[in-house]
């Protein structure tokens, strides 16, 4: 599923126009699969979004958008996940780098770490960092008997632990579409670059990197999109400290049976996360 | 040519000595030894697996050798990493890169250099007028026919006036018509840059029309370093031989006297020189130098035979010759030059004795 939505993202700009032509072509095999999405995927959504505006009003949207509460949740939301992405780019770049350059035997080897978590619930996956992250967890237990620290440093309920486990879940979305994307660089163009002059560095920022930016956009707006809609790590690893938006929306719809509200919040957030895809495939484009 | 002071034509620019890549177990370079000299453009000519790629390598820098030097205008380099050679190097996929337009790519080698943008931006106007890809400047190499990213591979290789130009295959991709007029492009260029050029293919057309002279390989060594009508008329062995050019080889011993040879049906051949007595050697007779004639009686009946097969091919035919004691010729001639013969004729094949070239077998 990754590496159809990563193919999907790095295909380049010709993809969305033949998407189009292909339905348009063939109506009949092709309703099949429309109908399917049309009423299992674009009802629900419109009818959960009908719930924002019951009684014709706005006054949902008004509270999402302009109590200062809610905001900062929006704001906290937007900050964590530019984080988490960011983060997931650096730790992922240079996985996706020796991945695409090592010896088969070691690339195959790699993707099987990453690919082996996927058969994890994440929820197991979130539990298990509350035992790595907590005061008496692996990580305070070994740095006090080192005697490095004191005292345990607090990493669960708040925002570090929150950052950590989205990031373990997170970064095979950031590897994936960029590996895809280097593993077909032509390797001598490196030698070329080399052979004109450039040294390992000049060869790199100017041309190696330039040609998986593709990969990295990719991966950007997945990780981006999925981690401001994240719902089950924040939950747990921020012990309700650290309020994400998809919490706030499940305390509406739980605790309040507020579904107009958590409707309205919803749509604000699907409107966010369709702008930042439109702005990165926009990036793209440009650069191809 | 007086605008390089680089190139004294004669002088040593680059010399391998001794030069071993072993890969795994299968060893490509087994003392390759090898003199480049300034200004030429020399062709290493040789199979798929002979080496020649791997050669060309160690002296690019992408690969280093296990044993032997590689001097380059008499400093050592066998070691130097490949951006400190000052090499062009045109590969054979042209490796340009995407991302750039066409300006880009060419003054990539300035760029990574520092040298100043205005300076830049001439240097790469002038050397795309000498490609004739001036207003091509734009573009992005995908947006270009096969033989404009060539030439864009070929500025981009001398803009930064290297000492050694390398062209590894770089006619492959193209049509035959193409490929021709590139050539003789690419000769033309070189000559009046008077840049000293190895030039790697296993095109031995390809090798005797572009070289100044010719780097024969086989599994590894150089077998026969020569201008192309020397490696083409005087082959030194049978490798050498079969792989340029069509050839008739016959194996033959050397009689006592020493000036003929016996071949294997009995027939005796005169040698145009003396060689040793008993020694095992292949006749080389090309197919342009035979001649074909109605057979007379009284004439040696061991180059009588029957035409089994004729190709016109344009300028020339092509006729097979089964000759009655076993073995068979290929015997090319003018189009339009009697005698024409058909399939199933009588022949008789003749030569003269300058003809003959006898070499190891």
């Amino acid at each position: 599923m990754v590496a159809t939505a990563a193919a999907t993202l790095g295909g380049g700009r010709s993809r969305p126009r033949r998407v189009l032509r292909a339905h348009a072509g063939t109506l009949g095999s092709g309703s099949v699969p429309v109908l399917f999405l049309a009423a299992l995927f674009v009802y629900p959504v419109a009818r959960l979004m009908l719930f924002s505006v019951e009684g014709g009003s706005l006054k949902h949207f008004e509270r999402a958008l302009l109590d200062g509460l809610h905001v900062r949740v929006f704001i906290d939301t937007l900050r964590i996940a530019s984080l988490v992405t960011l983060l997931s780019f650096l730790l992922g770049y240079p996985v996706a780098y020796f991945l695409a350059s090592a010896p088969r035997a070691w690339a195959t080897a790699g993707l099987l770490f990453l690919i082996v978590p996927f058969w994890t619930s994440v929820l197991i996956r979130t539990y298990a960092w509350t035992v790595v992250l907590g005061r008496n967890g692996v990580i305070n237990r070994s740095l006090i008997g080192l005697g490095v620290i004191e005292e345990p440093i607090a990493m669960l309920n708040n925002e570090i632990g929150v950052l950590v486990g989205m990031v373990h879940v997170l970064v095979p979305y950031m590897v994936f579409p960029i590996f895809s994307v280097m593993r077909r660089i032509d390797p001598s163009l490196a030698q070329a670059a080399e052979g004109l002059g450039a040294s390992g560095w000049q060869s790199f920022s100017r041309v190696y990197f330039p040609l998986s930016l593709p990969g990295v956009l990719a991966g950007t707006t997945l990780v981006f999109i999925l981690s401001v809609g994240f719902f089950i790590t924040p939950a747990i690893l921020g012990g309700g400290r650290v309020i994400m938006i998809a919490v706030l929306i499940e305390r509406q719809v739980h605790e309040f049976s507020n579904w107009g509200f958590a409707a309205a919040l919803s749509a604000v957030l699907l409107a966010a996360s369709l702008a930042a895809y439109g702005a990165l495939s926009l990036a793209l484009r440009d650069r191809r | 040519m007086d605008a390089r002071p680089l190139s004294t034509p004669g002088r040593v620019a680059l010399s391998l000595v001794g030069v071993v890549k072993q890969y795994d177990r299968v060893q490509a370079l087994r003392g390759a030894d090898l003199e480049v000299r300034s200004g030429e453009l020399l062709t290493i000519l040789g199979p798929s697996g002979s080496g020649k790629t791997t050669l060309l390598k160690c002296v690019a820098g992408f690969e280093i050798p296990e044993a032997g030097t590689v001097e380059l205008g008499g400093r050592d380099i066998t070691e130097l990493a490949p951006n400190r050679r000052d090499i062009g190097m045109v590969f054979q996929n042209y490796a340009l890169f995407p991302h750039m337009s066409v300006t880009a790519n060419v003054g990539f080698a300035l760029r990574v250099r520092r040298v100043p943008r205005t300076q830049i931006r001439q240097r790469v106007q002038a050397i795309l007028a000498l490609v004739g890809l001036e207003e091509m400047g734009d573009r992005l190499p995908r947006q270009l026919s096969g033989g404009q990213q060539q030439r864009v591979a070929l500025a981009r290789a001398l803009v930064f006036n290297p000492g050694l130009l390398l062209l590894d295959e770089p006619f492959g991709a193209l049509d035959r018509k193409l490929r021709e007029q590139m050539q003789l492009e690419v000769r033309r260029l070189q000559q009046r840059l008077g840049i000293t050029t190895i030039f790697v293919t296993h095109d031995q057309e390809e090798a005797l029309v572009i070289s100044d002279r010719i780097a024969v390989m086989d599994l590894g060594v150089i077998e026969q370093l020569g201008g192309p009508r020397d490696v083409y008329a005087r082959p030194v062995n049978r490798f050498v031989a079969d792989f340029i050019g069509e050839s008739n080889l016959l194996h033959a011993r050397v009689t006592v006297a020493g000036d003929a040879a016996v071949l294997d049906s009995g027939a005796t051949i005169a040698l145009p020189e003396i060689r040793k007595p008993g020694e095992e050697v292949g006749l080389l007779i090309r197919p342009e130098r035979l001649e074909l004639r109605p057979p007379a009686p009284g004439e040696d009946a061991s180059f009588a035979g029957e035409v089994a097969e004729v190709v016109y091919l344009g300028n020339t035919l092509k006729y097979t010759v089964r000759l009655d004691l076993g073995s068979t010729l290929l015997v090319r001639r003018p189009f339009g030059q009697p005698p024409v013969f058909d399939v199933g004729q009588r022949v008789q094949a003749r030569w003269s004795a300058d003809d003959v070239h006898a070499v190891r077998w």
